[in-house]
C-alpha cells in the first residue's frame, strides 16, 4: 500500500516536471522566434482571418490577434497592462475616451500614404473625434435607423422617429440594447442634441424612453435584432445599418429607413497604444488595411458600409453601391452625429437612466 | 501515519484551485465593497446600493421568480422521485440517465430555443392559433424567465430528493402500514419527514443559483427586466467594481441567509446532504 503510492506520487512529479519542462522550451521557443509580433486587438469577427496571415506572409510578421465583444470589455483589458497591445479597433467613443485618457499616440503620416484612399464623407466624420486626423483610421462606418417589415409598416411612417412611440406598434418594436442608441431616439423626437450633457434633457428623454417601453418587445442588439424582423415577430427593429444590407438579402420585405431628424453615425476606427512595443509594424498594418484590395476584401467579408473610396469603386455590384443603407447620399453629412465621450460623470449618469429604464 | 499525511496531500489540488478561484475572489469582492474609489474605507457602497431603488427593485424581482422557480421544481420533482424510486433495481441506470439527459444540450442553446418557442410567432402560438386559441404572451417576461430557471435547475431538485428516498428503509413503510395507516398517513408521517434533508438540499441548490442568475434574464428577459444578477454584471463590466462588490456583498447576505436557515433545519432533521 505505501509502496504502491509513494510510486504513484513518483511517476505524478515526474510528469509534472516533464511537462514543466516542456512549457519552458515551448517558451523559449516562441520568444526567441525571430520574427517580429504585432499584437493587434479586435471586435470579434471584425476582419478576415485572410488578411491577417496575409499581411503576415507578405511581411514576415507574427500577428496576436486577440478579439473582445463589447468596448467596454476593451477599455477595461486595454488598460490592465495585462497584455501590450500595438493596435486596436474600436467604437468612436471609445476611441475618443483612449485619446482624452493619453492611452494611444498620434501616427506618422509618411508611413500610411494610403490615407488618401478614404471618401470625403469618411473623412468628415473623423474629425469630429479626431479634429486633426492624426490619431484614428476607419475601419467602418454606418448609421443608426429603423429596420422594417414593408408589409407591416409604410415608408410614410418610418420617415420619423416618432413611429417608435405609436401604440398602433404594440409588442411590435425592437429597441436597441445599448443606453446611448436607445437614447438617440428619445433625443431625436424631442429635438434635442445626441451628445448634450443637460441632465434635464436627458432626463426627459430616459422620461420618454419609459413610456415607450410597454410598446417594446425586446431590447437587442445585432442580429438578434434583425432577426426578429426577418422572421416575423417583430415590425421594426432600430439597428445599425449593417444589419440592413444582411436583412434585406434574407428577405426582400425588409427595408431600412434612416429618419428625417437625423441620426447617429458611428465609426470604427484604429488607434495605436500610447506605448506601443513596435509603433512601426502598426503603422505598416494599418497601411496594409488602406490599400484597395485589401479594403475590399474585409468590406465582403463584413458587409459593413466601407471609408475605403478606393475600394468603394472595385465593386460591380450595383445592388451593394446603390445601396440606400450601406451608401447613403451625401445628405448623411448634414443629418449624421457621431457621438462624442461625455466624461465619466455623463457616462455614469447615462447607466442609471438606462437602468431605471430597464427596470420599470 | 505517514500514509494518512499523504491522503490529506491529495486534497491539495482542490485546496490550490478553492484559493485561487473562490477565498481570493471573496477577499476582492469584500476589500472593493468596504472601499471607496480613492482606496479609503467605507460603508457608501452598501449604503447607496441598498438605498437605490432600482437595485431593491431588481433584488424583489429575483427574490420572487427564485422562489417561484424553486416551489415549481418541488412540485414537480417530487412527484416524480416518488415515482423513480418505485421503478424496479435494473432501471435505476435509466434514472441516472434522466439526471444527465438535459446536460447533453447546450446551456445557451437550450435558452435561444426556449426563447424561440415562446415567440410571438414561436411554434407554441403557431399552434395555439390554428387551434383557435388566443396566443401566449410570455416571451420576454418574468414567466419566461421562471420557465427557463425551471428547466435548468429541476435536475438540482430532482437529484437530492430522489437520493434521500431510495434511501429510506422500506421496512418503516410495512411497519406503519403494519399498524393501520393509509398510504397517505404513512406518506406524511414517514416518507416525507424522512425525506425533508433531501428536499432542504435541493431547495438550497435551486434557490442560491437561481437567485443571482443573470444569464438566463438576459436570453429569457430579452433585456426588458432586470435581475439582481444584471446589475452586478454590468457593473463590473463598465469597471463599477466597489459598487458592484457592495452590491455582491447585499446579495451574499441573503445566499447566507438561507443557507442558515436550511441548514438549521437539517440539522434539526438530523441529515445532511450537502
Amino acid at each position: 500500500m505505501k509502496h504502491g503510492f509513494s510510486r504513484i506520487t513518483k511517476i505524478c512529479l515526474q510528469l509534472v516536471l516533464v511537462c514543466a519542462i516542456a512549457l519552458i522550451a515551448f517558451g523559449a521557443f516562441t520568444a526567441c522566434s525571430s520574427k517580429p509580433k504585432l499584437y493587434v486587438f479586435n471586435y470579434g469577427d471584425y476582419l478576415d482571418p485572410e488578411i491577417v496571415s496575409d499581411f503576415e506572409r507578405e511581411f514576415g510578421v507574427k500577428v496576436v490577434y486577440d478579439e473582445y465583444a463589447a468596448p467596454e470589455d476593451m477599455y477595461a483589458k486595454f488598460t490592465s497592462g495585462a497584455n501590450q497591445y500595438d493596435v486596436v479597433c474600436s467604437s468612436e467613443y471609445m476611441i475618443e475616451k483612449l485619446m482624452k485618457n493619453d492611452l494611444v499616440q498620434p501616427f506618422d503620416p509618411a508611413n500610411i500614404p494610403n490615407y488618401a484612399n478614404l471618401s470625403d464623407t469618411a473623412k468628415t466624420f473623423m474629425k469630429m473625434i479626431d479634429p486633426e486626423s492624426k490619431y484614428v483610421i476607419p475601419q467602418f462606418w454606418g448609421t443608426v435607423g429603423i429596420l422594417y417589415d414593408s408589409t407591416k409598416v409604410t415608408e410614410e411612417e418610418v420617415s420619423s422617429w416618432s413611429i417608435l412611440m405609436n401604440d398602433k406598434f404594440k409588442g411590435q418594436i425592437v429597441m436597441p440594447n445599448s443606453e446611448r442608441d436607445s437614447m438617440l431616439v428619445a433625443l431625436k423626437i424631442l429635438g434635442y442634441d445626441l451628445n448634450t450633457t443637460d441632465k434635464k434633457q436627458l432626463d426627459e428623454a430616459a422620461e420618454l424612453l419609459i413610456k415607450q417601453k410597454p410598446l417594446v418587445q425586446a431590447y437587442l442588439l445585432d442580429k438578434a435584432a434583425r432577426l426578429k424582423v426577418v422572421s416575423g415577430n417583430a415590425a421594426m427593429a432600430v439597428v445599425y445599418s449593417g444589419e440592413a444590407y444582411l436583412a434585406s438579402e434574407e428577405n426582400s420585405n425588409i427595408k431600412y429607413s434612416i429618419p428625417k431628424e437625423g441620426t447617429n453615425i458611428w465609426l470604427d476606427a484604429w488607434a495605436i497604444a500610447k506605448d506601443a512595443p513596435n509603433k512601426e509594424l502598426a503603422e505598416t498594418f494599418l497601411n496594409y488595411l488602406c490599400e484597395p484590395e485589401v479594403a475590399l476584401k474585409n468590406f465582403e467579408y463584413i458587409y459593413y458600409t466601407t471609408p475605403n473610396q478606393a475600394a468603394l469603386e472595385l465593386i460591380d455590384d450595383k445592388n451593394v453601391t446603390e445601396n440606400p443603407a450601406m451608401f447613403p447620399d451625401d445628405s448623411i453629412k448634414e443629418k449624421g452625429i457621431v457621438y462624442k465621450y461625455l466624461g465619466a460623470e455623463i457616462e455614469q449618469y447615462y447607466s442609471q437612466l438606462w437602468k431605471k429604464i430597464k427596470s420599470e | 501515519m505517514k500514509i494518512k499525511l499523504s491522503k490529506k496531500w491529495l486534497a491539495s489540488p482542490y485546496i490550490i484551485w478553492m484559493v485561487g478561484f473562490i477565498v481570493l475572489p471573496l477577499i476582492t469582492i469584500f476589500i472593493y465593497g468596504f472601499t471607496a474609489v480613492d482606496g479609503g474605507f467605507t460603508f457608501e457602497n452598501i449604503i447607496n446600493a441598498a438605498k437605490d431603488k432600482v437595485n431593491m427593485k431588481a433584488l424583489g424581482l429575483s427574490l420572487i421568480i427564485s422562489a417561484i422557480s424553486t416551489v415549481i421544481c418541488f412540485l414537480l420533482a417530487y412527484p416524480l422521485a416518488m415515482c423513480l424510486n418505485n421503478l424496479k433495481m435494473k432501471r435505476k441506470t435509466f434514472v441516472a440517465f434522466l439526471f444527465i439527459l438535459p446536460m447533453w444540450l447546450n446551456f445557451t442553446l437550450q435558452m435561444t430555443a426556449i426563447n424561440a418557442l415562446l415567440e410571438q410567432e414561436g411554434i407554441i402560438n403557431l399552434v395555439l392559433t390554428k387551434l383557435g386559441i388566443e396566443p401566449l404572451q410570455i416571451a420576454n417576461t418574468p414567466t419566461a424567465i421562471v420557465i427557463g430557471m425551471v428547466i435548468d435547475y429541476f435536475p438540482f431538485m430532482l437529484l437530492p430528493i430522489y437520493n434521500v428516498i431510495s434511501r429510506i428503509d422500506h421496512r418503516l413503510i410495512e411497519a406503519s402500514k403494519d399498524l393501520g395507516a393509509n398510504s397517505v398517513k404513512t406518506f406524511f408521517k414517514i416518507i416525507f419527514p424522512l425525506s425533508l434533508p433531501g428536499v432542504i438540499s435541493g431547495i438550497t441548490m435551486v434557490f442560491i443559483p437561481a437567485i443571482s442568475d443573470f444569464a438566463i434574464a438576459e436570453i429569457l428577459g430579452g433585456g426588458r427586466l432586470l435581475l439582481i444578477g444584471n446589475i452586478i454584471e454590468q457593473d463590473f463590466k463598465l469597471g463599477r467594481y466597489n459598487g458592484g462588490s457592495g452590491l455582491a456583498l447585499i446579495l451574499m447576505a441573503f445566499v447566507l441567509i438561507t443557507m442558515a436557515v436550511t441548514s438549521a433545519k437539517s440539522d434539526k432533521e438530523g441529515g445532511h446532504m450537502l
